[in-house]
């Protein structure tokens, strides 16, 4: 369903976004420059930075206090009244800012208890929105939901109640329109992903024994988590110097920031594609398969795009929320793994979205003194996903809504750390439940190469084929190809 | 929709009384599900069918329904767990059967036996509807999305009576009959119940 950021606060997501991009590529930079003076190195899968971790029984675990604990003097204090008063609170100040800014709109937010109980007692529905405001704009709106949790005290879990209870209001009695059941979904699923990202990049900025750049650090840690950065203010905790949270930093840290073109064929080949400039960035936090698990996204893997043919492209996430450790070796590593997905895939070809939950194995393999490679294999559940088709016919909406089941590997072959090689292969099934009567057959296959000029830069391109198999029973079926081809200059932080 | 509201409210007086009673004399003290556990029980179901081109105001068909459900705790404050919710909706248009299996994890935010539950997983309809001279019968499958409370009233060492309520989205495509075709059908199902649960 319409909310205020679907018209208003939406424009301004590709301005914002580049915003958010310098200002963690700034944070995180000075928070690696921070967490360089203490051991171990952190260069990404450096199999010596994870010595000190594979010792047996789990000492470093143990070492860490949990959240609620009052001997983590670095946490937020718990309070569940006041997470819950600004999950609300956030739908207000959605409410307000509607009726203030969309007079021709305001119909559609002057609510009242008999709306309320209209929207409880038709139910909830499929929603008509375009896919940016359903698959990115929703999720956003449920990470401030989740981030008023963990801005308190709450652990991953218990935030994600919150994200629910916030989704649930806006959709039931934040809008007189009827509530969306797609959007109920992706509020909670992807907020919880999108927030708890937030949540740890925001920590990992802020660095609260810092007295030097303090403000500047502290700015930039509101950008990425506003929420958050609120309760600081009200906490009295902004600008305050103490200890840092013991979990603040990961074991292992990799930032890498890409540009170039891209050149992607609508006709199923290349020979007439447009080229479009992009900026990628590829955040990795932790280690999915070696480091050892203790808390969700201890371990996350994230690329965030911007252009190619539109503002926000692609915003792709896999966090662990589970990990148990199958075999441990300075040779080699193997886990069996739980994560949480979420991805955002939009262009002028294609649109593809949804927040997943993945089951596999990863495994890290040394191959010689500088190099190692790395494989992902996991099976994928995405009880709503989107994408777009041929006949949909429900306003604005190109796209249908379906679960998905599908299935993904990944092999990354690395040469001091870096990725110099990269093949991927997704492949999914999606059954159309809201949109056009249709089955869908999904197929993505990447190749990647990168090579590191000098200790920081490099320079490397992909290609890229997405296929698409849609069969409508009450229409001709439909068989589309894109590939994508993209060159680019790289930087790692 | 006031049938709906007087089982809610039925349903949150048998969560209090426990409570009450445990005043009134020594009792063993509320336990929630430790390891696996199980579940099955019945309810009252009403459900609002809602398609692309339909109007707003669909009725509410009120039916008896079913669910079972077994999964086992992590730690004492979460349990995940698989359930199975039946519905037997039955009116003018035809008869159904609605079914969603869900994966579904509760979450006791307190020391009490009360939880709250989330769900989501695969739903099915099996419909039997008038369509022109005869019967035609249509089965789809789709998806399901739930959440709930419930409150776990212990009466012996591995056995509990639980009063629930729970509310299931479902959607199923399009329905296609010899005469017509109902695009993008979905549904909201409220069900008030009571189960057994053994754990």
């Amino acid at each position: 369903m319409p909310c205020w950021n679907d018209r208003v606060w939406l424009r301004w997501v590709p301005a914002l976004a580049g915003v958010l991009l310098v200002l963690v590529a700034s944070g995180a930079a000075a928070a690696q420059q921070a967490a360089s003076e203490a051991p171990p190195p952190a260069g990404f899968l450096n199999p010596a930075a994870f010595e000190h971790l594979w010792q047996p029984g789990g000492q470093e675990a143990a070492a860490i206090p949990d959240y609620r604990s009052p001997e983590c003097p670095g946490c937020p204090r718990r309070n569940w009244g006041r997470a819950v008063a600004a999950t609300i609170g956030v739908n207000a100040i959605f409410t307000l800012t509607n009726l203030a800014f969309r007079p021709n709109e305001r119909y559609e937010f002057q609510v009242t208890p008999q709306t309320w109980w209209d929207n409880l007692k038709y139910g909830f529905i499929f929603d008509d929105n375009n896919f940016r405001i359903n698959q990115f704009g929703h999720p956003y709106q449920g990470a401030l939901y989740f981030s008023a949790g963990r801005a308190n005290g709450l652990n991953y879990w218990e935030s994600s109640v919150l994200v629910a209870l916030g989704s649930f209001t806006w959709e039931c009695c934040g809008e007189t329109n009827r509530g969306s059941i797609n959007d109920f979904y992706s509020t909670t699923m992807g907020g919880m992903v999108i927030g708890e990202i937030q949540h740890r990049m925001a920590t990992l900025v802020l660095d609260t024994t810092a007295t030097e750049s303090r403000i500047a650090r502290e700015v930039a840690a509101m950008a990425i988590d506003p929420v958050g950065g609120f309760f600081r203010i009200l906490h009295g905790e902004w600008g305050k110097v103490r200890e840092n949270r013991p979990d603040r930093r990961p074991d292992v840290l990799s930032m890498s920031l890409h540009t170039g073109a891209l050149w992607r064929g609508a006709g199923g080949t290349l020979d007439e594609a447009s080229a479009f400039p992009f900026v990628e960035l590829d955040f990795g936090y932790g280690d999915l398969v070696r480091t050892p698990f203790r808390k969700p996204f201890d371990a996350f893997q994230s690329s965030f795009v911007l252009g190619g043919g539109k503002g926000v492209s692609e915003l792709v996430v896999l966090g662990r929320v589970y990990g148990k450790a199958l075999a441990q070796s300075p040779a080699g590593s193997a886990s069996f793994l739980v994560t949480q997905g979420f991805a955002y895939l939009t262009n002028p070809a294609y649109d593809l979205g949804g927040q997943s939950v993945d089951v596999g194995i990863g495994a890290v393999k040394t191959l010689g003194r500088r190099t190692s490679l790395s494989i992902l294999a996991m099976g994928q559940f995405v009880p709503l996903a989107a994408i777009s088709a041929e006949y949909v016919d429900v306003n604005e909406r190109t796209y249908d809504f379906g679960p998905a089941i599908g299935a993904s590997a990944v092999a990354t072959l690395r040469w001091k750390g870096d990725p110099v090689l990269r093949l991927f292969y997704h492949s999914s099934f999606i059954n159309s439940v809201n949109g056009s009567d249709a089955t869908h057959y999904v197929d993505m296959l990447q190749a990647r190469g990168e090579f590191p000029i000098g200790k920081t830069f490099g320079a490397g391109g992909s290609f890229t084929l997405f296929t698409r198999t849609s069969k409508y029973p009450a229409a001709p079926d439909s068989y589309t190809k894109y590939p994508e081809s993209r060159v680019f200059l790289s930087y790692r932080f | 929709m006031r049938r709906i509201f007087a089982m809610a409210v039925f349903a949150a007086l048998l969560s209090v009384w426990p409570a009450a009673a445990q005043d009134a004399g020594p009792q063993p003290a509320p336990a929630r599900p430790q390891g696996w556990w199980g579940s099955v029980g019945v309810d009252f179901s009403a459900m609002r069918f809602a398609c692309q081109d339909c109007a707003d105001e669909q009725p509410v068909y009120e039916s008896a329904a079913g669910q079972f459900a077994f999964g086992k705790s992590i730690g004492t404050k979460v349990a995940f767990g698989a359930e199975v919710a039946t519905a037997t909706p039955k009116g003018p248009p035809g008869r159904a059967v609605i079914t969603a299996v869900t994966g579904i994890a509760r979450w006791y935010p307190s020391s009490s036996p009360l939880y709250v539950k989330f769900g989501v997983g695969m739903a099915r309809g099996r419909n039997s509807l008038v369509s022109g001279a005869g019967l035609y019968q249509t089965f789809r499958n789709g998806v399901a999305i739930s959440f709930g409370a419930g409150y776990d009233i212990q009466v012996s060492k591995s056995l509990a009576i639980t009063p629930m309520a729970g509310w299931y989205m479902g959607a199923i495509g399009d329905i296609i009959t010899p005469t017509a075709v109902i695009r993008n059908v979905s549904w909201n199902n409220w069900t008030f119940g009571v189960s057994l649960t053994v754990f």
